[in-house]
Formats: structure tokens, C-alpha cells, sequence
């Protein structure tokens, strides 16, 4: 509720080319200052009497001239963009063979190692199969294995229009209410074979 | 002796002697008279879009504390068949159409969706004659709060008794939260809309009042008033989910309860505001044209729509129940699971399902 007349964009306000925060401004400005809305109102007139004018029909030689001019082609310019290889790469790939490997050790004694690496493996194998134990009891736990209520999504689309029903029809504008969703085809997140139908008392 | 003074001898007496003080000794407020023209004309705005076709555009202003939140749209209205109503002016939603039928009210009329009888019981209704407003010749009815703060202004068309403008206040009588305003009407002789865009999905059949008691036998919240004087005055079910659906209105702000057998998807609430509750439960909100609350308690999964002003969406919201799932440690998780491997291992365990 601005004092100042956005004067500039009340013809903004009118086409939808305000961005959402610019046209709630001015709507809010509307809804409490009556020579704006009179404003807006005389440009809305305005806009259906162009709107249902005859369509304007361009000259027929429009098209022979635009061809005439020297830089206008209707081939697409192909962009040529330069491929550029990397000379140094920041992370140089490993090769999988460990021959190719520079500087590579060779492993020392095999004989010293092979009760101490059976060792390590069996301690390994225990643990991994206690871990395996514990995490199949963790997951077994979990209670949503047991009887538990639906898990939903409340269909907000389909609530909201149930409620602007209710309310005697205001319709609502929120991006999520049904008004918004609907798209010209169908409503957004619901059968897209939604057609007018017949009125029914409810 | 006047009988205030009367009732706090007899409370006196009554606490003297360690009684309770009886609800007929309470001190009555000063009782509200509405004005009968007041009245007359909220009657005839309520009954006018039955009998008069119209078009024209209306802008819907909802005032909170992230700022405004507007809606220019334009409304064809037929008396007999409903209203078209397309948005106008919204980069987010180029040729936005809706059907609204005009419904059948079971509980009486309305004046821009709220019951006339609520808006009787909740304010007190004086009418300040008259004024003009989008160079139409108009009368104003005011309605007041029991402490004679403004609840609302309706200006209401002289020549048809259409509502052309509604503001509606907050508790301090000063603060806007929620206006709508017709900025041009033409009234037609016979207006028919003929290519009817689709109507909202979903739809709702009447499950009615008297059903209340036993859907709360069947463990459903259904509170027959809510914080801000709000009070349960339909029931529906949606015919697409099953859901029910509960009306809560003071007349001027209308409240629809969802409720569904459930828990709360978590995915369901991206782009709500979750908020913490003081028993640690979540509630997703999200503030608007209408406001949503989603939570769920208990196996109920609920969903508010409404035009609360926000203060009073969270008082609402705070009344239901909010009970939070139940935490269930990594250690009783484990614990759970190998008790479970454990019966499987035992013979009559694993009999079990023979054995019943």
C-alpha cells in the first residue's frame, strides 16, 4: 500500500510482464487506490478493442526485400568452436598394469607374510561377518517392517480446488493451488484427460 | 443492586464456603445487536450472485509477514450455471482458466464464501450507509469484535446487492491482512458460458453434521471449534483420495481440514517451511493465496486450507494433535532384528505360521 501511483506498471501489470514480486506490489497498490484501478481498468479496454481488430496483413514484396539484403541468409551459421586438449592433465591416469608403474616396489618376501596375511584375513572374515550379522538384525529392526500406517502425499492440488468449492468458489493463485496447474491441457501432476464436463448439482 | 455486583457477592459467598462457582453467576457480556439493515443487505449480497450474471475483474490481496501476496482475475459470472474465472496479468500462469460452480450450501448463505449465520454469531454487524465505489452506487456494513475493533468492511452494490469490495482486519482493527476488490463490473442481461473450461479435479460428496460423532468414534479429529472463533460447519469427503474433509469459518475467514489415514510423506512437503513443535513433532507450512499446513499425529495424516491471517494459522495449527513418531535407537533396531533371526532359528518359530 504505497503512496507513490506505479503509474510506469500498471500496462506491465495488465500484459503479465511484471515479475511475481513487482506485480503483487502493484496489485496491492490497486486494491486501495481507485484512480490506478480506473487506470488499469481504461487499459484492459483498450487492449481487448486491439486484441479484436482485424489482424494487420504485412506487404506482400516484404519477404522479396528481406532477401535483398546482403547479410540476411536463411542458412544457419555453423559455430565453429576450437577443441582444446589439455597439454598437462592434473590428474594423469593410473594404468592398471603395475609393470607400467614407475618407481613401483616389488613385494619382498612372500614366506614371511603368509601366516601373518592368513591371520589378518580370518580376523577380517569375523568381523565381516559379525558387521553383516549386526546390519541384516539393523535393518530387520527397522520398524517400519512392521504394521505401520500408509506413508502419502496429501494431494494438495485436488484439496485446494475441493476447498474453493466449499468457499463458494473463490478460486486461489498459489503456484500450487489447482488454478495455476492447470495448464491449458490438463492440471500438472494429474491425468492430462481431464475434459469440460457437464454441470452437476453437487 | 445491578447484577454484576450481585454475581461477585454470590461467587464471594460461594468461595467462602468452598463451592464452585456456578456457570449462571458468570458475568454476561454486553449483548450484540445487529443492525437489522445491516443484515438485510448481507442477505441480499449473499443471494445476488443466484440471480445476476455479470463480468468483470477482480483483484484478491492477502497481506502477511513475508509481504503481499495479490491475484488479478477475470470472472464471467452466469447465475445459472457458475463462474469462469481466468487469471490475468501472471507471467507464472499464461491462460490459467477454472469452472467454479456455484454451490449448493447446505448451511445457509454466504457472503464471499463465509456462513451469514457465523458471521451473525461471531460480530456484531452495523451498516454505515452509504458510499460509491468503481462509480457504482453502494451501501457499507461494518462488522465489529466483541472489544468494537473493525473485523471487516462490505461494500455491497445498491442496484444488484452484489458484493463489490471486502477488506477484512486484523485483531488490532488497523492491520489489512486480506482484501478483494472488483476494479470494473459490467452486469449482463443473460450471460450463458457456453465452452466451459475443465472443471477442478477431485470433487466432494456431503457427509453432513450429524455424522460427526460417529467419525470421531472412529478415532477422526473433529473439533467442533477452533482458536479465532472458528467453528465446524460441514463435513465432506473427497471423492478422488477418500479423505474427509471438515469446514471451519467465523463468517469471514474460511478453514478446510483434510484428514487421511497416514503417515506423511516426507517428499510431499518440499518447498513448505518446517517448523519444530513443542512435543518435537514437525509441521510444513506454507503461507499464501490460500496458506497450507501439512503434518501428521497419531496415524492421521492432516492438511489445512485456508485464508487465515498468519498469526491465527499457527494458533489453529498449535490446537490438534501433534504427537511425534515414535525414536527408536540403533541398539533397540539391532536388538529388534535378532530377536526376529533368533525365532526364525527356533523350531516352533519357524512353524509358526502352521501352527497359527
Amino acid at each position: 500500500m504505497t503512496l507513490q501511483h506505479p503509474l510506469d506498471k500498471l500496462s506491465a501489470v495488465v500484459d503479465g510482464e511484471l515479475d511475481h514480486d513487482s506485480r503483487d506490489k502493484v496489485l496491492s497498490h490497486l486494491v486501495s487506490c481507485e484512480t490506478c484501478r480506473g487506470e488499469v481498468d481504461a487499459q484492459r479496454r483498450l487492449k481487448a478493442r486491439l486484441a479484436a481488430a482485424d489482424p494487420i496483413e504485412p506487404p506482400s514484396d516484404l519477404m522479396q526485400r528481406l532477401m535483398g539484403v546482403p547479410s540476411f541468409s536463411t542458412e544457419p551459421r555453423e559455430e565453429v568452436r576450437p577443441v582444446l586438449t589439455p597439454v598437462v592433465s592434473l590428474f594423469p591416469q593410473r594404468s592398471a598394469f603395475p609393470a607400467a608403474r614407475t618407481g613401483a616396489t616389488r613385494p619382498a618376501s612372500r614366506v614371511s607374510r603368509t601366516r601373518r596375511r592368513t591371520g589378518v584375513l580370518g580376523a577380517a572374515g569375523s568381523a565381516a561377518a559379525v558387521a553383516s550379522l549386526l546390519g541384516t538384525a539393523f535393518v530387520l529392526g527397522d520398524p517400519a517392517r512392521t504394521e505401520q500406517p500408509p506413508v502419502l502425499q496429501p494431494p494438495v492440488a485436488s484439496f485446494s480446488a475441493d476447498h474453493a468449492a466449499a468457499t463458494n468458489g473463490t478460486p486461489f493463485t498459489d503456484p500450487v493451488a489447482m488454478l495455476n496447474s492447470f495448464n491449458g491441457a490438463g492440471y500438472a501432476g494429474l491425468s492430462p484427460t481431464l475434459q469440460p464436463v457437464a454441470l452437476t448439482g453437487r | 443492586m445491578s447484577l454484576s455486583r450481585l454475581a461477585v457477592l454470590v461467587s464471594t459467598a460461594l468461595i467462602g464456603f468452598g463451592l464452585p462457582m456456578p456457570a449462571a453467576a458468570v458475568v454476561p457480556l454486553a449483548a450484540r445487536e445487529d443492525s437489522p439493515t445491516a443484515v438485510n443487505w448481507l442477505e441480499r449480497a449473499a443471494a445476488a450472485p443466484d440471480r445476476v450474471s455479470y463480468h468483470g475483474t477482480q483483484i484478491i490481496t492477502s497481506w502477511g509477514p513475508t509481504g503481499a501476496s495479490s491475484a488479478m482475475l477475470d470472472i464471467v459470472h452466469a447465475a445459472s450455471q457458475g463462474s469462469e474465472i481466468s487469471v490475468v496479468g501472471s507471467g507464472s500462469s499464461p491462460g490459467a482458466k477454472a469452472f467454479v460452480q456455484r454451490a449448493n450450501h447446505t448451511e445457509g448463505p454466504t457472503v464471499d464464501g463465509g456462513p451469514l449465520a457465523l458471521l451473525r454469531a461471531t460480530y456484531e454487524l452495523v451498516y454505515k450507509c452509504c458510499t460509491d465505489t468503481i462509480g457504482r452506487a453502494a451501501v457499507l456494513v461494518e462488522a465489529l469484535r466483541g472489544d468494537k475493533t473493525l473485523a471487516a468492511r462490505f461494500w455491497i452494490d445498491k442496484a444488484t446487492g452484489l458484493l463489490l469490495q471486502r477488506e477484512l482486519f486484523g485483531p488490532d482493527g488497523k492491520t489489512m491482512v486480506r482484501a478483494t476488490v472488483f476494479t470494473d463490473l459490467d452486469i449482463e442481461d443473460s450471460e450463458f458460458i457456453g465452452h466451459l473450461p475443465p472443471m477442478a479435479p477431485g470433487g466432494v460428496e456431503a457427509v453432513g453434521m450429524n455424522k460427526v460423532d460417529s467419525l470421531r468414534s472412529q478415532g477422526w479429529t473433529c473439533s467442533p471449534s477452533l482458536p479465532s472463533d472458528l467453528q465446524l460447519y460441514d463435513v465432506h469427503q473427497d471423492t478422488a483420495s477418500k479423505s474427509l474433509q471438515f469446514s471451519y469459518s467465523d463468517g469471514l475467514f474460511n478453514v478446510s481440514l483434510f484428514e487421511q489415514r497416514g503417515e506423511l510423506d516426507p517428499s510431499a512437503v518440499a518447498g513448505y517451511t518446517g517448523i519444530t513443535t513443542e512435543e518435537g513433532a514437525r509441521v510444513y507450512q506454507r503461507y499464501g493465496m490460500p496458506s497450507y499446513a501439512m503434518w501428521s499425529s497419531d496415524g492421521i495424516v492432516y492438511t489445512l486450507v485456508g485464508d487465515l491471517p498468519y498469526d491465527q494459522l499457527t494458533k489453529v495449527v498449535a490446537a490438534f494433535p501433534h504427537q511425534p513418531p515414535p525414536t527408536v535407537t540403533a541398539v533397540q533396531r539391532v536388538g529388534t532384528g535378532l530377536a526376529k533371526m533368533a525365532k526364525w532359528l527356533t523350531p516352533m518359530g519357524a512353524l509358526s505360521w502352521k501352527l497359527g
